[in-house]
């Protein structure tokens, strides 16, 4: 049977329209499906995603700048954000516990910094810390204090000493394991070191070797879900040296001034590889 | 970074730090009332002292685990430097078994300190084994200073009126 040309093309510009709003109809029932309206908070966003990644891995994902350094609000955490938080470190940390002392800087913060405090010698394990008239590991201590958020600045004396930074970055996942296995609820920070004085070298500690560790730390953080806080950038002199004026001992110890440079380093959130208020949001 | 040596030295200086001690629990001799802020600014006259830091009563908790029940007056300072050892408590504890507690946890700082100094720095380990801790009645006093000597003697004077 021959089909009339003018009737055919009337049909099809009929149909067309019909056809397409069919298929309009589907796209969006499964976009519905994926964020069932039926179940708020079910799913977690892209921002939110983003924002708990370390940047590389956010970046990956994207293909972009992550959301979290576009969006992060950049001015600095208040004092009370450090209520719940622990620092631990060395003989470098008890001089920012002194200044915080003194300035009632950090609200309730806690710190514990034994002198010559190691990586190696708390894995091995070597009660170091002293709370409360006893001696513990990291491990054991650090839910004693109920701190939530758990700042580390470790390393330096372990690198000074034979293991150097390659053995050190061994020992980082039994220290961190053992820490998460007995505090799984706590956010790990872990600073940079601070940079060392011009003339550490000659004592085994220069900044040639200061960077490398630190830069370890960095990818240790990306790799491990821990968020990597750089505090020794805002120390250094044009040369990657420490700035003379922040140095108590020409030697790795900070002094008045340096310290209060170094608080000011953590409480501004670009220094954090992860948005450090979007820990708060996740509890 | 040296090597240990035996725990010898550890022990002496705890026993150095301890001899005071055992030459003030002979009685509850203490008498009457001592206003350890006076006693301290009298510290402060008579020593030079370096900058010094308070310790919260929250951060003696905290940090050495003197309960809050367990004092009725407390100063605690600490070199503000945070690198030096120097570091003074006064205490009037609640009660006799307070004092006790209390001068047991002094002697663990001094403990402490003299552990942490003694591979670090010679110079701070030395003024931290001749640390001097006095109790004396319901008081209790921990000196790490070059001047511990001195402040303990000032201390027990001063409480005899």
């Amino acid at each position: 049977m021959k089909q009339n040309p003018f009737r055919v093309l009337l049909a099809f510009c009929l149909a067309l329209p019909l056809l397409l709003q069919c298929v309009g109809v589907r796209s969006a029932g499964a976009a519905g499906t994926e964020k069932d309206p039926a179940k708020p908070g079910s799913t977690v966003s892209e921002t939110e995603t983003e924002q708990l990644l370390p940047p590389s891995e956010a970046e990956e994902d994207s293909g972009a700048v992550s959301a979290d350094s576009v969006d992060r609000d950049l001015t600095p955490l208040p004092d009370e954000w450090f209520d719940d938080a622990l620092f631990l470190g060395d003989s470098i940390t008890a001089t920012l516990q002194a200044w915080c002392t003194v300035n009632e800087a950090f609200g309730d913060a806690q710190f514990l910094a034994p002198k010559s405090y190691s990586i190696w010698k708390d894995v091995f394990p070597v009660r170091q810390i002293a709370y409360r008239a006893e001696y513990w590991t990291a491990r054991e201590v650090i839910g004693e204090t109920g701190a939530k958020k758990l700042f580390l600045m470790v390393g330096m004396n372990d690198i000074a000493s034979d293991n150097g930074v390659e053995n050190t970055m061994k020992y980082w996942d039994d220290y961190l394991a053992g820490i998460r296995e007995s505090c799984p609820d706590v956010t790990v920070f872990i600073q940079s070191l601070v940079p060392t004085y011009k003339t550490a070298g000659s004592q085994g500690l220069g900044n040639e070797k200061v960077d490398r560790y630190n830069d370890e730390l960095r990818s240790f953080c990306e790799e491990n879900g821990c968020i990597y806080v750089d505090i020794a950038s805002g120390l250094k002199d044009s040369d990657g040296n420490l700035v003379d004026a922040y140095s108590f001992d020409r030697y790795v110890h900070l002094n008045d001034d340096g310290a209060a440079v170094w608080a000011e380093q953590l409480k501004n959130p670009a220094n954090y590889s992860v948005d450090p208020r979007s820990v708060d949001h996740e509890k | 970074m040296r090597n240990k040596p035996a725990d010898f030295s550890l022990w002496l200086c705890l026993l150095l730090a301890v001899s005071l001690l055992l030459t003030g629990c002979g009685g509850s001799s203490a008498p009457g009332n001592l206003d350890l802020n006076a006693f301290y600014d009298k510290l402060s006259e008579d020593f030079t002292l370096p900058d010094m830091m308070e310790l919260s009563d929250k951060k003696m908790e905290n940090y050495y685990g003197l309960r809050s029940d367990a004092w009725t007056q407390l100063l605690a300072r600490l070199n503000s430097d945070g690198q030096s050892v120097d570091e003074i408590w006064l205490i009037e504890a609640a009660g006799d078994a307070e004092a006790e507690e209390i001068a047991s946890l002094a002697g663990f700082r001094v403990k402490q300190v003299c552990q942490e100094t003694e591979n670090y720095s010679p110079e701070q380990y030395a003024v931290a084994a001749q640390a001097q801790i006095v109790k004396d009645g319901r008081y209790v006093a921990l000196f790490i200073s070059p001047d511990a000597k001195a402040m303990a003697e000032l201390f027990q004077k001063s409480l005899k009126g």
